[in-house]
């Protein structure tokens, strides 16, 4: 039986250096375009999982998309208020388990300071805290896991999305708010941009800015609804917890009108998914295009080096190879190359793949499982088998030479 | 028992003009004895070797081997029976530099199935004097390179031994040593041929053909010595 392996080994480790550089080519090439489709799939599921606990956002008419970006991710922008009429009916809809009105404006050291119910914040940390207590009063608050407040602390916001540098200290000036809030509870890690959030109720959002408490002349400790739908401040957004799934739909059809918006997260996600996909398509596709190329450079390239060992090949069939033996060194040298290539891209693509995740996630809050699933398998085994295929041709060249004529030049 | 009979070979020339190599040769060497081919440089030493071989079909003659029509055969099993019958040695020695000797003297067993050919190898080895605690070809003298690619050629225990100036890379000594070990595989019995203008070793051989314009004749040895 034929043996090609020692010859094939020795040819490598003669060039090691140029076998290597090939290999690490491949490697390459694999690696980024594996991790293209897995970075996309794990920035799919890091998002989706971070809408899955926001059943329904509404909010005023405009960009689904921008909103979708501002309640559940948390990103910077501005938003419309929504109408007073459309407001004062949402929050007294009985369809819902809550209506939790989600208030923006105000950061602790870059953190962003969401005013909202107490509902909210329970449903978000899965029904039950890590630390501490819900808030009670408006001058209480409950922060995300990745937040850095601990319970017990107190703190001054600070007005706007992003950190001053004179926020901190300038209470009651331009830049911050004279009351002190408490830190009461800290939320179990939800593996969403609003870990870094600090929550407070609501009334906290509207008392700073001078827009009332929402509960009519009372100025008293009360939080949450039910509202005073008379004296209600507006909102730019809220998130609705429907009672059942038929609820839902219609909440999302009534509120679907000329003076509000309304959707599920994971439908807007689907568009943007459509949009993702589409790039990854496109970049996947040129990918795979470079990685056939480059293979093709490289047989190239070993075509060079097999013909360096014409004369050998040809001393080998005087002592008894058969061309199938030199077919079978040449292909098995070329095949090896890429096949270790490709079993190292996966290696590569991991390494990327986690590298650029945990940037994305420091960046966004949103938790991202980073793992080299089949598509990427599939693709170095598509490449490994392309360039089996490809193999055949230094491989050929080699198996039709003449034995004589390389003999003559020996 | 190699036979070559009324072997005809020409070549085209770059210009496309033919030139004749072989002409009507016919060549018989003996078991048990060294057979020299010698010849000028370009003379054909080396075809006819290739032809014995079983790697180049003549235009027209016969090789055969016990009786069997080498050039009849299909290319595969012309492989085979190169493998089992031939030992091939050359001018430079082409070993693989990164094997052992021992792997490089035990390579043919890669071609396909070689049972026995370890064992031989390493006691060919043994026997030719190639140092066994050298770990690469690197690190042997020429002599000793050579030594390798015979005990290559005898992987398979071959009836016959084709050697293509196998001296001419070699200093004296060297050849001495060589000239040494074709005469033992001669006494054991295996064909041995030379393509060779190595004076000492055409003094050496049994027999000496003289190729020249394509024909081969006997010549004497005290001629050719």
């Amino acid at each position: 039986m034929i043996n090609p392996f020692p010859l094939v080994w020795a040819i490598m480790r003669r060039h090691a250096v140029v076998c290597a550089t090939f290999v690490l080519l491949i490697a390459l090439a694999v690696g980024i375009g594996a991790a293209i489709t897995a970075q996309e799939r794990a920035l799919r599921s890091g998002s989706a999982r971070a809408a899955d606990k926001f059943d329904l956002i509404v909010g005023a008419p405009g960009s689904q998309i921008d909103l979708l970006l501002r309640v559940v991710f948390l990103q910077r922008g501005a938003v419309e208020l929504l109408s007073g009429e459309a407001e004062r009916k949402l929050l007294s809809d009985t369809r819902a388990e809550f209506v939790a009105p989600i208030g923006f404006g105000d950061n602790y050291k870059g953190h962003p300071i969401v005013g909202t119910i107490p509902q909210l914040v329970l449903h978000l940390s899965g029904d039950q805290l890590a630390e501490g207590r819900n808030f009670e009063t408006p001058f209480e608050a409950v922060v995300g896991s990745g937040s850095g407040l601990k319970v017990g602390e107190t703190f001054h916001a600070a007005h706007g999305a992003e950190e001053s540098p004179e926020a901190e200290g300038a209470l009651g000036g331009d830049h911050g708010h004279e009351q002190a809030i408490t830190v009461v509870g800290r939320m179990a890690p939800t593996g969403t941009p609003w870990d870094r959030a600090v929550l407070t109720p609501i009334e906290l959002t509207w008392m700073v800015h001078e827009l009332g408490t929402g509960h009519g002349a009372e100025t008293g400790t009360r939080i949450g609804p039910p509202f005073d739908l008379a004296t209600v401040p507006g909102i730019p957004a809220a998130v609705v917890k429907p009672a059942t799934v038929a609820a839902a739909y219609g909440l999302r059809s009534e509120y679907r009108a000329t003076d509000s918006t309304a959707f599920f997260p994971a439908e807007v996600l689907v568009q943007l998914y459509g949009l993702i996909g589409d790039v990854r398509v496109v970049m996947s596709a040129l990918a795979i295009a470079t990685e056939v190329l480059l293979v093709a450079a490289i047989l190239a390239g070993i075509l060079m080096l097999m013909r360096l060992y014409r004369q050998r090949f040809a001393v080998l069939r005087a002592l008894g190879a058969s061309r199938t033996y030199v077919l079978a060194v040449a292909w098995s040298f070329s095949f090896g190359l890429i096949a270790l290539g490709s079993v190292l891209g996966l290696g590569v693509a991991a390494a990327l793949v986690g590298v650029v995740s945990g940037l994305f996630s420091d960046a966004s809050g949103i938790a991202m499982t980073t793992s080299i699933g089949w598509p990427e398998v599939w693709l170095a085994l598509g490449l490994a088998a392309i360039g089996a295929v490809l193999s055949i041709l230094p491989a050929a060249l080699l198996y039709r030479r003449p034995v004589v004529e390389a003999l003559r030049s020996a | 028992m190699l036979l070559a009979e009324g072997i005809d070979l020409s070549f085209n020339d770059s210009g496309g003009r033919a030139f004749v190599v072989l002409d009507g040769v016919n060549f018989a060497p003996e078991p048990g004895k060294i057979t020299a081919i010698s010849g000028p440089s370009g003379s054909g030493k080396s075809t006819l070797l290739y032809v014995l071989a079983g790697l180049l079909p003549p235009g027209s003659g016969k090789v055969s081997f016990d009786g069997t029509d080498l050039y009849a055969m299909s290319e595969g099993r012309r492989d085979a029976w190169r493998r089992a019958e031939i030992g091939f040695i050359f001018q430079e020695f082409h070993l693989i530099d990164e094997l052992s000797p021992l792997a490089n003297a035990t390579l043919p067993a890669t071609f396909g199935p070689a049972p026995g050919v370890r064992e031989r190898a390493t006691k060919v080895l043994q026997r030719l004097g190639v140092p066994a605690e050298r770990r690469t070809i690197a690190e042997l003298s020429r002599g000793e390179r050579q030594r390798v690619a015979v005990a290559r050629a005898l992987a398979f225990d071959p009836p016959v031994v084709l050697a293509d100036e196998p001296s001419a890379s070699l200093d004296s000594a060297a050849t001495a040593d060589l000239i040494s070990i074709l005469a033992d595989l001669a006494r054991e019995g295996r064909t041995v041929v030379v393509a060779t203008h190595d004076p000492d070793i055409l003094a050496a051989s049994d027999a000496v053909a003289l190729l020249q314009h394509g024909r081969l004749t006997a010549r004497a040895k005290e001629a050719a010595a």
